[in-house]
């Protein structure tokens, strides 16, 4: 069986040079081409490849965003021209990756890695969800949480976030119109998030510009009232850090 | 500003010490040339040295503003004149006063009257040594804060250049392009020789003028044509770009690498986050003897993404006011989806 390959980056030339390489090795066919993360997404939901090239700088979703995205991710080589941080997490994480302009050679040995990969069996998701940790995180560069909601894929700029509540291994991400779903923990989202957020309870990190107001709940207990209309409950020691950070 | 004698307790004490140690000073050398009653002496010398040091610390408040850059020299003279007066009328009475109420009696008027002879030049001597310590410590204070906002504008002058020089080298574009140049000597080798020439035209820009100040527009406009067709190459039908120069503009001279970064700038947010065709509309123009530059770029406004950090912006302003003091205007702004880029600047 050939594997499947399928070819993402924004820039025609360089998935023309990729299929020109690739192209010499029978075990591999490409099955697609993709040149922005929306278009990749579909196509890797479509295609399901085994294998993909995947360029980091990309319109619409960054690869290592698409990457997050991705329940069940395919063997994934990157091709990049320079990014000195990501590079030193695929280093860590023994992720192949291409500089480009990449050799024949080079590009050659990517393909034998990739082989061998398949043939051990490595579990992608894993290694992923390890690279993923360690490398810079994509969202906090581009200011905005992306969400995917079915087949729709939700881009939440981080100013438009009123507040997030954890639900089991998820936290629900609150807008002033809509609320959505993600799978991360509310410790990963506090170090995301800029200092404006705030952790005012074990379960809710609030953003500061939407607070309309404090109320006494019942004695010695408060709640937010949001400018969504939306209502927080604030613990003790988040009652604190309210009045220390908003000087209350 | 503050007082500088009332600016912490231990310049307080200092200052009063200065006075003791001058007091018994006094009281040695008067007491060999005044015929006078110790007791009188040391209690005048007392009073004295106190009630001037007190006066003092009062007259830094309007000594401090009769100062020779804001005032007129006859204003200034006269000033100082009246102050004395007024000081040395207040000095004198008020130690008098003391003096004649701690010693009731006939004989400390004879010891008054001897003593105003040595008193009032000894007050003037004084008076004139406070205000020039006044003015030095003035002159030293502003000579310090003028070295400190010296070797920030140097400080944010260096950055300016580092940014500039990162920039020239962006190395995203540069490697993007050597893969461009590389899949083009597989599939068109005479597309990959024509991208090879502009990319080195692009380089020998940024190496050879790139390093000077000021160029004429045309030579910046050749390198950032260069650097166009170059992302031409790269991203295809998605980059429109449009040109409107006036004639008598190409010999003006404007900052090197100003419009490389515009451009550069145009397309990393306009083309690089969107997914449709963008067009960038670059317009330049003499009006008034001032130099009118416009760059439009279209952007798409779903990308999600804010429009940049603004950094290089914020750049470019920092330079054109180094360059231009506030002859230069800077401009941006963002109406429905085109960011527009306003510059105008002297010519010459």
């Amino acid at each position: 069986m050939k594997i499947k390959t399928l070819l993402i980056d924004d820039e025609a030339l360089a998935r023309t040079l990729v299929q020109n390489f690739i192209k010499v090795d029978p075990d591999f066919e490409v099955v697609g081409e993709a040149g922005d993360g929306f278009e990749a997404m579909k196509k890797i939901t479509e295609l399901q490849p085994d294998l993909i090239f995947l360029d980091i700088q990309m319109p619409k979703l960054t690869g290592l965003e698409l990457l997050e995205l991705l329940p069940n991710p395919p063997i994934v080589v990157f091709s990049t021209a320079y990014d000195q941080y990501a590079i030193e997490a695929f280093e860590k994480n023994a992720v192949d990756y291409l500089l480009k302009p990449f050799s024949r050679d080079r590009f050659q040995k990517a393909l034998q890695k990739v082989k061998e990969k398949i043939e051990a069996k490595v579990d992608t998701k894993e290694e992923i969800k390890n690279l993923l940790a360690t490398a810079p995180n994509p969202e906090k560069a581009l200011d905005r949480i992306v969400i995917k909601d079915g087949a729709k894929i939700e881009m939440i700029p981080f100013q438009d976030v009123t507040h997030l509540e954890t639900y089991g291994d998820y936290v629900w991400i609150y807008t002033d119109k809509a609320k959505f779903l993600k799978q991360k923990t509310m410790k990963e989202f506090e170090e995301l998030l800029p200092s404006s957020f705030l952790r005012v309870h074990r379960s809710f990190l609030v953003n500061v510009a939407f607070i309309q107001k404090l109320e006494l709940y019942e004695k010695n207990s408060y709640q937010l009232l949001l400018k969504s209309g939306a209502r927080v409950s604030v613990s003790k020691s988040g009652y604190k850090e309210l009045k220390e950070t908003l000087g209350w | 500003m503050q007082n500088p004698i009332l600016s912490g307790r231990k310049r307080l004490v200092r200052y009063f010490t200065i006075w003791i140690t001058l007091g018994i000073l006094f009281f040695f050398v008067m007491s060999y040339f005044v015929p006078a009653e110790k007791d009188f002496l040391a209690v005048d010398i007392v009073m004295q040295n106190f009630i001037m040091a007190c006066l003092m610390i009062g007259m830094w408040y309007p000594i401090n503003f009769m100062s020779w850059e804001s005032q007129k020299l006859s204003y200034l003279i006269f000033n100082h004149l009246l102050m004395f007066m007024l000081f040395a009328f207040s000095w004198i009475s008020l130690t008098h006063l003391c003096l004649r109420l701690i010693f009731p009696g006939q004989k400390i008027n004879e010891y008054i009257s001897s003593s105003v002879a040595f008193k009032i030049p000894f007050c003037f001597f004084a008076y004139i040594v406070f205000v020039i310590s006044i003015y030095l410590l003035k002159y030293y204070n502003s000579y310090i804060e003028k070295k400190e906002i010296e070797s920030r504008l140097s400080e944010s002058i260096q950055e300016a250049e580092l940014t500039l020089l990162r920039n020239q080298m962006n190395p995203h574009f540069i490697f993007n392009s050597l893969n461009s140049i590389s899949s083009l000597t597989i599939i068109d080798p005479d597309k990959a020789h024509d991208m090879v020439i502009k990319l080195s035209d692009f380089l020998r820009y940024t190496v050879g003028y790139g390093q000077m100040q000021k160029v004429p527009l045309k030579k910046e406009l050749e390198m950032c044509e260069a650097y166009l067709d170059i992302e031409k190459i790269r991203f295809g039908e998605k980059i429109k770009v449009e040109m409107q120069v006036a004639p008598e503009a190409l010999d003006i001279e404007v900052p090197s690498m100003l419009l490389q970064t515009l451009f550069e700038n145009a397309i990393k947010h306009g083309i690089y986050n969107s997914l449709n065709p963008e067009s960038i509309l670059f317009k330049a123009r003499i009006e008034e003897n001032r130099l009118e530059l416009i760059i439009e770029n279209t952007f798409d406004k779903d990308s999600g993404n804010k429009v940049g950090t603004k950094t290089g912006l914020k750049n470019i302003k920092e330079r054109l006011r180094l360059m231009y003091k506030n002859l230069a205007i800077f401009e941006n702004q963002v109406i429905d989806n085109k960011f527009v880029v306003w510059i105008n600047i002297p010519v010459n």
